[in-house]
């Protein structure tokens, strides 16, 4: 099945693009699909901190923070849309 | 003759609340909101949101005013020393004493952030660190799933006022350019910090409306 993952902030450098689709198999998880699109150290390195997401990261599933679902183990429909916010410091 | 009058008349409490739109005051004056930090952006929302009249401000932020904060943040240099909250309701009551200033000297975690906002219409991020942010963004929408929260991110230089914008997605509302970051040992400077306040304020008082006064025009 195809998911759509959009990318904001200094990500959209990093994965070269605002969005992209992304194939993965039936019943695949929000883990599984941010793991596909980490295709190099340094996307996984700037993503996951000890099978976890780094802690500076919003994630949502369809509008919804992927913790309220199942965290990185909510399972994905076909079509759902992943967005993944990096949050920058200041205030 | 308007000078003359008292801050704790009647008709200083009518002059102070004129020139408004009614409907508009009356549903900031039902209105209560929760802001998470009393730094460059907490301070800012707070002065902005009371001086617009509205009726409960619950404050949090553990930390104690430092001379480098004066770059940016509402307080003044006989203030240096002293707890965030306490100075900034302090500054609020000289602005507008006729909202209610409920603050907390604490640090807010995953463990107290929900207790602390728990009766809040719209919850404020003014946190500086953005592991910070993420945590209140997440328990926000996973305590509070109806509430809208207004975060920044992205605030630190000068000029670029076309890059600064407000990013919706769901209950997430994100203000800030998304890609501006301050230098190590670099504060964001008092033009760039308090427009994006004032865009978090401006967009809690939009929120407020629709969610508290659908019969009020915008």
């Amino acid at each position: 099945m195809t998911v759509k993952a959009k990318f904001f902030a200094y990500f959209r450098d990093l994965f070269e693009g605002r969005e992209r689709d992304v194939v993965v198999g039936e019943g695949a998880t929000v883990r599984d699909a941010l793991s596909t699109l980490c295709d190099t150290s340094e996307r996984r390195r700037e993503v996951f901190e000890g099978g976890s997401l780094k802690p500076h990261l919003v994630v949502m599933v369809n509008g919804v923070h992927v913790e309220s679902l199942r965290g990185l183990d909510t399972a994905l429909s076909p079509g759902d849309t992943i967005a993944v916010f990096p949050m920058l410091g200041g205030g | 003759m308007k000078a003359a009058l008292k801050p704790d008349s009647l008709a200083f409490a009518r002059e102070f609340f004129s020139c408004r739109e009614p409907a508009v005051l009356a549903v900031l004056r039902q209105s209560s909101v929760g802001i998470a930090g009393a730094g460059g952006l907490g301070s800012n929302v707070a002065v902005s949101l009371a001086r617009a009249g509205v009726g409960r401000l619950v404050i949090a932020d553990f930390d104690k005013i430092e001379p480098s904060n004066l770059n940016r943040q509402q307080y003044f240099i006989d203030q240096v020393g002293r707890r965030k909250v306490e100075a900034l309701r302090e500054n609020l009551l000289l602005i507008n004493p006729y909202s209610l200033y409920e603050v907390h000297d604490a640090r807010v975690t995953r463990r107290n952030a929900a207790k602390i906002f728990a009766r809040v219409d719209v919850l404020v991020e003014a946190f500086d660190q953005a592991k910070a942010k993420e945590m209140l963004i997440e328990i926000c929408l996973t305590r509070f799933p109806g509430r809208p929260i207004v975060a920044a991110s992205g605030l630190a230089g000068y000029g670029g006022n076309r890059k600064i914008h407000t990013r919706r997605m769901g209950n997430l509302y994100i203000c800030g350019d998304e890609e501006s970051q301050c230098p190590a040992g670099v504060s964001p400077m008092a033009p760039r910090v308090a427009l994006v306040a004032a865009m978090q304020a401006n967009l809690v008082v939009e929120l407020l409306i629709k969610l508290r006064g659908r019969h009020v025009q915008g």
